[in-house]
């Protein structure tokens, strides 16, 4: 079980999030609209994970992970997006993201927490 | 994937319809600044979160739709294509088509609309060669993932990827398709149901239940049987006759469907699975089932009767009748009345939706579903539940029943209170003294009550108007869709706000009925004192708790009333919703027209009631299509002939007054043209020829509400046929509002609409006409006049009277409404002077019993056909009031209005004395 943020500015996405990933056992902490909430909600809550979207009205999903990842080095960070442009992908990857995961293949977000959080116990 | 329950679906339709809505202005504003990147920028967030959610339901279409046009606006931020019309023309049409596409997965949770040309036609744009291997990929959703998946590095995700786009791995999970092979099982065997009921057959019921079929088949995603359904249904379609098919000529065309089916699943007709044969056959417990036939007959009546227009009351009375029916028969073990039962409450939801969108509620739909219902259960068959206003208004009866045993339990506590002992007088005191402490609280909120101006200049002031002033087309609002904002609100469901109203409704009835019996209670105690019955010192309790009942019938009026206002203030929404959608229509309209054309908006933040907003979509539809029709000229015309702008201006302004709100739709183009008015009002017999030359200007303008009469030269597809504005009329005045135009020749026209905050509650004078009560929307009311039957008069078969100076025609209610009990002819009377619009006459009424806020219950169809009434409300006694319906009362007076007017228009010229002939 790990402590999750979300942030997706897609009400409809965070509400798939969150009964997929509660339903597999995790916690879902907090949920944020762009990155700056997504930053704000990490300094607040601590969480295990943050699932980030990268195209957000307002500040974007990098962005807001340079700024997580800036304040805690060692934040775990997990893109999920449509987003297909090479470049930004790289840039995501380059940030130190565990993985980046379409929003169609959400299942493998599971297994990437599973994979992380057992990693971090064992 | 998650098992994707009803919500998931409503919370997709809902995201992408936002999108799709935010587009649009974004579109429009693009065309005008093409190099505005932040514009594109919107555009492409808004195509990519559609996107987003889309793959992650699994809709192909839609998905691989708003992909292509997530690309075209990233080909145009990097300069690979130009901003031109055709670009944008063609967005439109694609923001169309996935429109269409949402609404069809709002309905049936599946994608029909083809996209592929649309596709093609994308890809097309900014690409010097033809279409390119690349654009085939992009026309298959399964190109999307690829993409998707191309700059990644990651090994494991190519695991899933294949499988995520092939059917196999679907078909591949046997829990999955033994589901859906039950389903398709239990709908093929309605399918036969249908066939073995009747010859023939109303051939929308196997096409429903063919969508069925391709619902559940598209869940799984099996495309050879799609297409099998679907030619199946095309052919079913076609084949019938009126509406009708031979029971022969659908078993011959099914057959082959049947076949196709038998392919994937295996036996279809297995006699295990509940067929649709009527229940009682396979039924052993034949007591039980008559038990549950009468259950049925008791509880169906509300799926029975569907109205032409669903009121609260009636929705709610089908919910709880599907929830029990469920309940019954699931414990009945009838899973085909469950299945029913779903699909009820499916179809319910839906058709409700779509009513809440603006488009009409069908009854057709539900009525379907009764008949198959009947089907099931033979018996139903001969129920007749008849079109009573039960049927809509069941919370009525329940109402009055309550009052009856608060009046009882009022008489029982008097009873007693005749008899008190000592101990309990002294009880008695207890509590008045307690009273007397609740009256400083009560007291208190007095102070707090904000008078009603103080509420609208609340509502008013955070209009900003200025803010959208000068922009051509305004953007969405920054409060709308900054994301802070949006986690301060909550999305509710029309119906729940709607229900919650229905419930205030109530409230203020009560309200009603306490303040009455605190009325009555003071007159009980003032009788007794005056007949000395009791001293005043025996009395002192009764008193005390006149009093304390009185200050608390006071202070629950107050907090009902800001209940009230509150709940009015949640259906509130701002104009700008209903304004949001023009921009787009004037820019097509203009674009087909060969004219230039600016929409000015302000004022969009005045808040109008939701289902007022609904209803005035299309009147101002039709305003503005006559602004760029007929108003607006070409652009050559308005340079070289006229001197003005090539582009012509239209300005939509909302704001409010009083407990109304003011539309106004103005334009400056070439005006109405008085000579074209008067010549058709002429020729169509509504005026004589000598009558039009010197007739007002103001006058003329009014001439365009009658029916036929039109001021363009020529017809044109989008108006000017002459239908239309008594159209529009008629509808603004159905919502209780008025009309007016003014124009000015070269200089343009403006059309202003006045219609009410809103519609469910309404301040009323109340009058007795006879024995019956009957409530006379105040804003109608001018003044009340007290008169004796000698100062009435019988012009032409009129009666009228004067009212300084003026002859006004008096319409005794007691002789239209027949059955009052009223004396016709009384020696004195009340006159209420009322006025809608032009027309004003005075209503002869036996007695007036005071103003009250009204709910209005709408009234059964049946009863709407004989006008005069526009609906019924509770009173504060438990008896029913009718709400008297002015302009189609005023109607009935209306030949003596024209008469007179035609004579003052004769006066005018001095051809007659002023309304002299007429005293």
């Amino acid at each position: 079980m790990a402590r999750l943020l979300i942030v997706d500015d897609s009400s409809f996405m965070r509400k798939h999030l969150v009964q997929s990933l509660t339903s597999a056992g995790h916690e879902v902490v907090g949920q944020g609209e762009d990155g700056m909430q997504g930053f704000e909600l990490y300094r607040q809550l601590r969480p295990d994970f943050v699932i980030m979207d990268i195209t957000m009205r307002g500040t974007d999903g990098i962005t807001g992970a340079k700024m997580i990842r800036e304040y805690d080095p060692s934040a775990r960070l997990v893109f999920i997006s449509m987003v297909s442009d090479p470049d930004i992908i790289s840039e995501a990857k380059a940030l130190g993201a565990m993985d980046f995961i379409g929003k169609d293949a959400h299942d493998r977000l599971l297994e990437v927490i599973k994979g992380g959080n057992g990693h971090d116990s064992a | 994937m998650t098992q994707l329950d009803q919500d998931m679906w409503r919370e997709f339709v809902v995201e992408a319809e936002e999108h799709l809505h935010e587009i649009e202005p974004n579109l429009l504003l693009l065309e005008q600044h093409p190099d505005d990147m932040s514009l594109v920028g919107d555009c492409f967030r808004n195509m990519h979160s559609i996107k987003g959610a889309a793959s992650y339901m699994g809709l192909a279409r839609v998905s691989a739709l708003s992909h292509t046009l997530e690309d075209l606006f990233d080909r145009l931020k990097n300069g690979e294509a130009e901003c031109d019309t055709y670009l944008i023309n063609t967005a439109f049409e694609a923001v169309d088509k996935l429109k269409k596409l949402v609404k069809e997965i709002a309905e049936t949770q599946t994608e029909t609309t083809e996209i592929d040309n649309m596709l093609e036609k994308i890809n097309a744009i900014g690409r010097a060669e033809p279409p390119s291997p690349s654009e085939d990929r992009s026309a298959r959703p399964e190109a999307l993932e690829l993409r998707a998946s191309a700059g990644e590095e990651g090994g494991a995700r190519q695991e899933d990827k294949p499988a995520e786009t092939a059917n196999p791995k679907i078909l591949d999970d046997d829990e999955l398709m033994g589901i859906y092979a039950d389903e398709m099982k239990a709908i093929w065997a309605r399918l036969k149901a249908v066939m073995e009921a009747g010859d023939p057959i109303d051939a929308s019921l196997p096409l429903s239940i063919m969508e069925d079929m391709t619902r559940v088949t598209n869940y799984v995603g099996i495309d050879s049987l799609l297409g099998a359904i679907k030619s199946c249904s095309q052919e079913v379609a076609s084949h019938g006759q009126n509406g009708t098919i031979p029971a022969q000529d659908l078993k011959m065309l099914t057959a082959g469907l049947a076949d196709a089916i038998e392919e994937v699943i295996g036996p279809i007709d297995v006699k295990d699975v509940q067929s649709s044969e009527p229940i009682k056959d396979g039924e052993e417990d034949r007591e039980l089932y008559g038990i549950f036939v009468d259950f049925l007959k008791e509880e169906a009546r509300p799926l029975a009767t569907v109205p032409e227009r669903p009121g609260p009351e009636w929705i709610q009375a089908c919910q709880g009748a599907i929830e029990k029916i469920t309940a019954s028969a699931n414990y009945m073990d009838y899973p085909e009345v469950v299945a029913l039962m779903e699909e009820w409450s499916e179809r319910l939801t839906e058709s409700l939706t779509h009513h809440g969108s603006g488009e009409d509620f069908n009854p057709e739909k539900l009525n379907e579903l009764w008949a198959r219902l009947t089907k099931i259960i033979p018996e139903l068959e001969d129920v007749s539940y008849g079109t009573d206003q039960m049927a809509q208004g069941q919370g009525v009866p329940k109402d009055i029943a309550e009052r009856g045993a608060l009046d009882d339990a009022i008489d029982s506590f008097f009873d007693a209170g005749a008899s008190l002992s000592p101990e309990d007088r002294t009880g008695l005191d207890e509590m008045a003294n307690n009273a007397a402490r609740s009256e400083d609280v009560a007291a208190g909120p007095r102070q707090d009550i904000v008078p009603a101006g103080r509420h609208e200049a609340a509502i008013n002031a955070p209009h900003d108007i200025d803010r959208r002033d000068t922009a051509v087309i305004m953007r969405e609002t920054d409060a709308v869709s900054r994301p802070e904002k949006a986690s301060q609100t909550v999305r509710i469901d029309l119906d729940r706000v709607d229900n919650l109203l229905s419930n205030v409704s109530e409230l203020v009835i009560l309200r009603a009925a306490f303040e009455q019996i605190a009325a009555n209670l003071k007159g009980v105690y003032t009788d007794w004192i005056n007949r000395r019955l009791l001293s005043v010192k025996e009395l002192k309790g009764l008193k005390d708790l006149t009093a304390r009942l009185g200050e608390n019938a006071t202070a629950f009026s107050r907090a009902v009333q800001q209940v009230q206002e509150d709940v009015m203030r949640i259906r509130m929404l701002p104009v700008g919703h209903l304004f949001d959608r023009y921009p787009r229509i004037i820019r097509d309209l203009a674009q087909k027209l060969g004219k230039k054309v600016e929409l000015h908006i302000s004022g969009g933040d005045t808040a109008l009631d939701k289902r007022l907003i609904e209803q005035m979509a299309d009147p101002l539809l039709h305003i503005i299509r006559n602004a760029v029709d007929h108003g607006i000229e070409t652009p050559d015309e308005r340079t070289i002939r006229l001197g003005k702008s090539p582009i012509g201006r239209i300005v939509m302004s909302a704001n409010q007054d009083g407990n109304f709100v003011v539309m106004k739709i103005s334009d400056d183009g070439r005006g109405l043209d008085r000579e074209a008015l008067l010549r058709r009002a002429v020729s169509l017999g509504f005026i004589g020829r000598e009558a039009a030359q010197a007739m007002p200007d103001d006058r003329v303008w009014e001439l365009i509400f009658l029916p036929g009469v039109t001021t363009a030269a020529e017809v044109t597809d989008t108006s000017g046929r002459g239908v239309g504005m008594d159209v529009v009329k008629k509808n603004v005045e159905r919502l209780g509002g008025t009309i007016r135009v003014d124009s000015a020749p070269e200089r343009g026209t403006e059309v202003t609409v006045r219609i009410p905050l809103t519609l469910a509650i309404i301040q009323a004078l109340l009058v007795k006409v006879g024995g019956q009560t009957m409530a006379v929307p105040l804003s109608s009311v001018r003044e009340i006049i007290r008169v004796t039957s000698e100062e009435i008069s019988s012009i032409e078969g009129y009666e009228v009277m004067s009212v300084r100076q003026a002859t006004v025609p008096v319409i005794r209610l007691s002789r239209i409404f027949r059955g009052t009990g009223a004396d016709d002819n009384p020696q004195r009377l009340f006159v209420v002077i009322v006025h809608h619009g032009e027309l004003e006459a005075g209503l002869g009424v036996d007695s007036l019993i005071g103003q009250q806020d009204v709910v209005i219950k709408p009234l059964a169809d049946f009863l709407t056909d004989e006008p005069g009434f526009s609906g019924a409300t509770i009173l504060g006694d438990g008896s029913i009031g009718m709400i008297l319906d002015i302009p189609a009362v005023l109607n009935k007076a209306k030949g003596f209005v024209q008469r007179k007017q035609r004579a003052m228009e004769l006066s005018a010229l001095g051809l007659g004395e002023l309304s002299g002939t007429l005293h």
